[in-house]
């Protein structure tokens, strides 16, 4: 059973925690493909947050590619891509870029970096959920 | 006293016993955290002081009844039975709203020791919320609506075979009482009084389906289908009370005009009686059934149940005198209660708002109509 939490005292944007924490669970295969969840009013109510900042936050991962949203069928897990053109490919690469390079800027050596990726990578394979998500 | 009061006399002394054991039920079926409206932590809740606290709460609600029963069965000896069961209920049921405040006072004086959840954190289980429940109330409310209005319908149609005077009342044994000039309010009082009361729990059922889940964290799903199960309970409760008020209502209705037309002498004792027969066996059986799923279905939580709840149902902030949820920024329209048994609305909420002022509306009006009729302000 996956459960997410919000903390409106946080910094972070609702929205944003409730991407993030979506995003981890469906990476790390805690939300298998296929998996229904809650409908934006659903989640909303049982959060206790807007209907917009719910439906934000779907609208940004169904255009990440880890949702569908169908009006009836309501919400699912989308299934990983087979394969990535060209364009998703540069476009992920760049913004993995820019974040390595900030991490370098704000001090990170090289191997602290190696070994932070790996960490994460081991994270998404083991099925953890990394961060944010209550597993519970 | 004649058998009519030993009827009253008797149900009077039902009810004290039947209030008194739900008021000591219901702190020891509250969810675990919670005491007497506030949200002490887990640990905390459950250490001496809650025993000491109940002690109290016991030793008042004990009181309470003994004093209700002399004071009711002392005025109903006198031959004064009706005001004898008023006097005698609001004596019993007056005291425990400041007996509830004085413990809910004592209660949130302890919570400032103790570490808190943050308030506005909240959690939400990604389990796919089904609305059980839902489809038995809306049922319901069809069949409210559609009862109701059909007899309104039918009450106007046959205002013109009625009699000059018709009786605006029966008395316990379904006699017409109070005779009075005909008019087209007085014979769709009842039916009209339908119309506001069965749909209204019709309508609270299918608020209750989709009621806000209030969940455990680290349970591994058992506090969510607790609580789904003890919201399906409730739901279910409303939408059967809704159709069974709507049926004494429509039988009534019914045998009131055919009195009025000179067809029948009284309420039909058979149809009535077993309306409130099958009422009570089935709203009875439901109230147990959610007393024993304890509130928010306290007792089917299984996995971690020291793991904080979550949620409004955490954040003393958000409810006022541990009874009033407000809160404009939650969606949610109905939430779990922390005191006492079901759910209670979110009044910081616009379509709760508005719910609630329609029914009140409606209440008043039909109030003020009645007491037309019977001549109060001739």
């Amino acid at each position: 059973m996956n459960t997410i939490t919000v903390d409106r005292s946080r910094p972070d944007a609702v929205y944003a925690q409730v991407a993030e924490q979506l995003r981890q669970l469906i990476a790390s295969g805690a939300l298998a493909a296929g998996t229904a969840i809650p409908s934006v009013r659903h989640l909303a109510r049982d959060l206790g947050v807007s209907l917009n900042t719910v439906a934000r936050a779907y609208r940004l991962l169904e255009a990440e590619g880890f949702l569908v949203i169908r009006d009836r069928a309501g919400v699912t897990v989308s299934a990983p891509a087979q394969e990535m053109d060209g364009e998703a490919r540069d476009e992920l690469v760049g913004d993995l870029r820019r974040v390595l390079a900030r991490l370098r800027q704000a001090g990170m050596g090289a191997e602290e970096l190696l070994t932070l990726v790996r960490e994460e990578v081991d994270n998404l394979d083991a099925g953890s959920g990394g961060v944010g998500g209550v597993a519970g | 006293m004649n058998e009519e009061a030993a009827v009253v006399m008797g149900f009077f002394t039902f009810r004290v016993f039947l209030v008194g054991a739900i008021m000591v039920a219901f702190p020891r079926i509250a969810r675990k955290g919670l005491l007497f409206g506030t949200y002490l932590g887990e640990e905390q809740a459950a250490g001496p002081a809650r025993r000491r606290l109940l002690r109290t709460w016991d030793m008042g609600t004990a009181l309470i009844m003994l004093v209700a029963l002399i004071v009711g069965w002392s005025i109903g000896f006198s031959g004064r039975w009706i005001p004898g069961n008023f006097i005698g209920t609001a004596v019993l049921v007056t005291p425990f709203v400041p007996l509830y405040f004085w413990m809910h006072g004592k209660v949130r004086g302890l919570a400032p020791a103790v570490a808190m959840e943050p308030a506005g954190r909240s959690a939400a289980s990604l389990q796919v919320d089904e609305g059980h429940g839902g489809g038995f109330a809306l049922f319901a409310l069809v069949v409210c609506l559609v009862a109701s209005t059909t007899l309104i319908g039918y009450a106007i149609v046959s205002f013109r075979t009625m009699p000059g005077r018709i009786p605006t009342l029966a008395n316990l044994w379904g006699y017409g009482d109070a005779l009075t000039e005909k008019s087209l309010v007085s014979v769709v009082l009842i039916p009209a009084y339908n119309l506001v009361f069965a749909p209204f729990f019709a309508v609270m059922g299918l608020l209750v389906a989709q009621s806000k889940r209030s969940i455990r964290g680290g349970s591994e799903g058992g506090s969510t289908r607790a609580q789904d199960t003890f919201r399906v309970a409730v739901s279910h409760i409303f939408a059967a009370a809704g159709l069974f008020l709507c049926l004494f209502l429509a039988v009534a209705s019914i045998d009131m005009i055919w009195i009025w037309q000179g067809r029948a002498e009284s309420l039909s004792g058979i149809a009535i009686g077993g309306a409130a027969v099958a009422t009570i066996l089935v709203l009875g059986g439901g109230l147990f059934r959610i007393m024993w799923l304890g509130q928010g279905g306290a007792r089917l939580e299984t996995g971690s149940p020291d793991a904080p709840l979550t949620g409004g149902l955490a954040d003393n902030a958000r409810w006022i005198l541990g009874v009033l949820y407000v809160d404009r920024t939650d969606p949610a329209i109905m939430v779990e209660a922390r005191w006492g048994i079901g759910y209670t609305m979110n009044l910081g909420n616009r379509v709760a708002q508005v719910l609630l002022t329609v029914f009140a509306a409606a209440l008043l009006g039909l109030a003020l109509l009645t007491l037309a009729e019977i001549g109060v302000f001739a």
